[in-house]
């Protein structure tokens, strides 16, 4: 049933890369599904702007740059999902009066292109040692003129589709932090792409805590043994 | 404010406001614990929803929404223009949202907020995907003349869920749109004085948003204060055949059997809003 | 510091992550840890540690920005100059202040002389998340400098937190490559907590050599640092 243009099944995500600590930043890393690349940087907990300053919590700044041209409304959009999804996982109330910066650079648009970029902050943010209560994942996932779902779609895969579909979970409850469907689609459907998408992000995880582990590994090689 | 009665045992004691003020949050759990919201309303009504055709004669067609305070005004412009070279039969359909100090003091003077770029993205891609309205027809003369249709939409009074308010008024102006029957001849666009062609319309969607309380109260309609304490916004779009256009979610997390909750809330609106329409309708 | 021996494969933790206590009576949650309603929850990534004397938990990952902690030392520049006080660049979100009076046998009269860009080590004397960390130049349990103060000439290298973390949890490596290091080249340093690393010895040249062997010990696992520490010796 593999009949997708790179020879993936419906139900299968392309090949996660992940990198950490590429910057000299507080945090860094990259996220990549295929060919689809987002690097993500995070500063903080750092100085804040008088202007932007609030006394119970962090302020929470994000910026989204793409890969060509001066960022435009899908770039705003794209920074008010990246933050309303962290808002409510980032332990802000922690350090209060800080701002807490994260940059998000597009390096390659192959579709699922928020998916990656959330997975990247989340990444990002870890290895900034950001206090999060939950890491957050996202998937998405598109419904093709035949009504079959195609897990994350290359940017050929997203033309000309029913809709399209993002969803964003956390780790602990496996429940919805963020959706994004448009097109036309039924109840059915859309509850479809959620299970999958859900089932997906697990994948995700797991694949976020083996870099995690691969790395803390790599230092915990340097200490003497226990 | 003390309370200077002789009573020993009393605690200090404040008025509403002042509450409302130092712990918003608590506040409005307060309420919510009683099954009631601040504004009296309970957390299923939506508030009165007005809808007014025809109301900027200057333009080729307008609206103006309103939900409780929020009001929001819809202006279509038609020009002329030349297609897009990869869609020589297509014409243009442009929404912009402005939300100008005028209509809250969290909105400054200067280039559009975040805000407002969000929506008018949101409606953008509404239009769009869920292909509301057949672009072909706003063809004058394939690869030479095409209609562009400026859909400007002013939030003159914020007081949340302007997402629903912007729907409405954006469909229902296209609705309201009389084009003049235009002909290509010699490089020049003539058109008619009388204003007759309506736009066929494909899907009439409609929007419902909700806000979600302490991961379990879900306020229908949220008012400023809800959306600024929540955090928290789904919106739903559902067309007239009862198909989903549009989910969007932010904010704290939810469960599957919510989200079924909020879809089955936004069919009921549906049905709300078109007979809110259709009055609309017979009143001009 | 005594670590469990019970587990000895790396517990690597992910914020969310439940943490299963085994005894519940007086725990004492340390960094990366919280307690929310009736468990406790990770909040950082990185290895969990945990001691049975006392019962502390604590996670511990490769943080590159200082969070200030009392009691930390820690090697900040000196960015404000008032009547009252100092304002210092420690590398935390806020500036950290350093009181006039907090120096060994200084009062209204006899006060310190620092300037813009003076390299002060210090102790942290008060860290708090609404307020901006204070500094001190002397060890309270003794009253004196106890080697807080102006550290003069010398090069500060900036490493990673955990480097620095290493140096006090006395790494016998560690500690072996500065034994060598000080037979070869005299020299002296002092470790902030916040992830910088002040050298200065008796010529410049030195002062390089020292600053690029402590600095190249940084990536290196310990069987490398020995080889370091063996070449040194030659």
């Amino acid at each position: 049933m593999a009949n997708r243009a790179d020879k993936r099944s419906f139900s299968t995500i392309r090949p996660i890369s992940i990198s950490q600590s590429l910057l000299s930043r507080d945090g860094s890393a990259s996220f990549s599904f295929g060919k689809t690349k987002v690097l993500c940087s995070v500063n903080g907990p750092a100085e804040v702007k008088l202007r932007d300053e609030k006394l119970d919590k962090a302020t929470i700044d994000v910026v989204v740059r793409p890969l060509v041209g001066t960022p435009g409304t899908k770039d705003k959009t794209h920074e008010y999902i990246l933050r309303s999804a962290f808002e409510s996982v980032i332990q802000s109330g922690l350090h209060p009066r800080t701002q807490i910066q994260i940059v998000s650079q597009v390096m390659m648009d192959d579709g699922s292109i928020i998916a990656a970029a959330i997975n990247a902050t989340t990444m990002a943010l870890i290895d900034a040692g950001i206090p999060m209560k939950d890491i957050v994942a996202a998937v998405s996932c598109v419904i093709n003129k035949e009504d079959q779902i195609l897990l994350d779609p290359t940017a050929q895969e997203m033309e000309n589709v029913k809709s399209i579909h993002t969803f964003a979970f956390d780790k602990s409850s496996s429940s919805l932090l963020f959706c994004e469907s448009l097109g036309l689609f039924t109840d059915d459907q859309y509850f479809n792409c959620y299970e999958l998408c859900n089932v997906a992000a697990g994948r995700i995880f797991e694949e976020i805590r083996g870099a995690i582990t691969n790395k803390l590994q790599e230092y915990q090689g340097y200490q003497t043994e226990l | 404010m003390g309370n200077e009665n002789n009573n020993l045992k009393s605690t200090i004691t404040f008025e509403a406001e002042t509450f409302r003020r130092i712990q918003p949050e608590e506040y409005l759990r307060k309420f919510i614990q009683q099954q009631v919201r601040p504004d009296g309303r309970s957390f299923n009504h939506f508030r009165k929803t007005t809808v007014n055709l025809s109301c900027i004669s200057t333009a080729d067609g307008s609206s103006m929404v309103r939900i409780g305070n929020t009001t929001v005004v819809c202006g279509i412009k038609a020009e002329v223009s030349e297609p897009n070279v990869n869609l020589p039969n297509e014409g243009y359909l442009v929404p912009n949202v402005d939300l100008s100090p005028i209509c809250s003091p969290r909105f400054k003077p200067g280039p559009p907020s975040e805000q407002a770029q969000v929506l008018s993205e949101n409606l953008n891609k509404l239009l769009k995907i869920s292909k509301v309205i057949d672009l072909k027809t706003l063809c004058i003369e394939e690869g030479k003349a095409v209609w562009v249709l400026f859909a400007d939409i002013v939030c003159v009074n914020y007081d949340g869920n302007v997402f629903d308010a912007c729907v409405i008024a954006l469909i229902s102006a296209l609705m309201n749109v009389r084009l003049p029957k235009a002909f290509y001849e010699d490089g020049l666009v003539k058109a008619t004085e009388e204003k007759s062609i309506t736009l066929s319309i494909i899907r009439t969607p409609y929007s419902a948003s909700f806000a979600m309380f302490d991961g379990q109260y879900l306020l229908v309609d949220p008012n400023e204060m809800e959306e600024s304490i929540t955090k928290d916004g789904t919106t739903v779009v559902v067309d007239e055949t009862g198909q989903l256009c549009n989910i969007w979610k932010i904010g704290s997390s939810c469960s599957p059997e919510q989200l079924k909750t909020c879809i089955s809330k936004a069919r009921d609106r549906y049905a709300d809003i078109t007979s809110i329409i259709e009055k609309a309708k017979q009143a001009i | 510091m005594e670590i469990d021996l019970e587990k000895p494969e790396l517990k690597v933790v992910l914020p969310g992550d439940p943490i299963n206590v085994t005894k519940k009576e007086n725990i004492k949650l340390g960094p990366g840890l919280t307690q929310t309603q009736d468990s406790i929850i990770c909040i950082k990534a990185g290895i969990l540690n945990h001691t049975s004397v006392k019962n502390k938990w604590w996670v511990e990952n490769n943080q590159r920005r200082y969070i200030p902690a009392e009691k930390e030392s820690v090697i900040g520049t000196v960015t404000y100059k008032g009547g009252e006080f100092y304002r210092l660049d420690i590398g935390s979100a806020h500036q950290a202040i350093l009181p006039i009076l907090a120096f060994e046998n200084a009062n209204k009269k006899n006060r310190p002389n620092l300037n813009i860009g003076s390299l002060i080590y210090a102790r942290i004397s008060l860290a708090n998340k609404d307020m901006e960390p204070e500094l001190t130049c002397v060890n309270p349990e003794s009253n004196k400098a106890d080697g807080y103060g102006e550290l003069k000439g010398g090069f500060v290298i900036k490493c990673s937190l955990r480097y620095c973390r290493r140096f006090f949890s006395g790494e016998i490596e560690l500690i072996s490559l500065l034994e060598l290091l000080q037979k070869k080249k005299d020299f002296e340093m002092a470790i902030g907590m916040n992830g910088r690393i002040w050298i200065t010895s008796t010529s410049i040249k030195d002062t390089i050599f020292c600053c690029n062997v402590i600095k190249g010990a940084e990536n290196l696992n310990c069987s490398d640092i020995n080889k370091v520490a063996n070449s040194l010796g030659i």
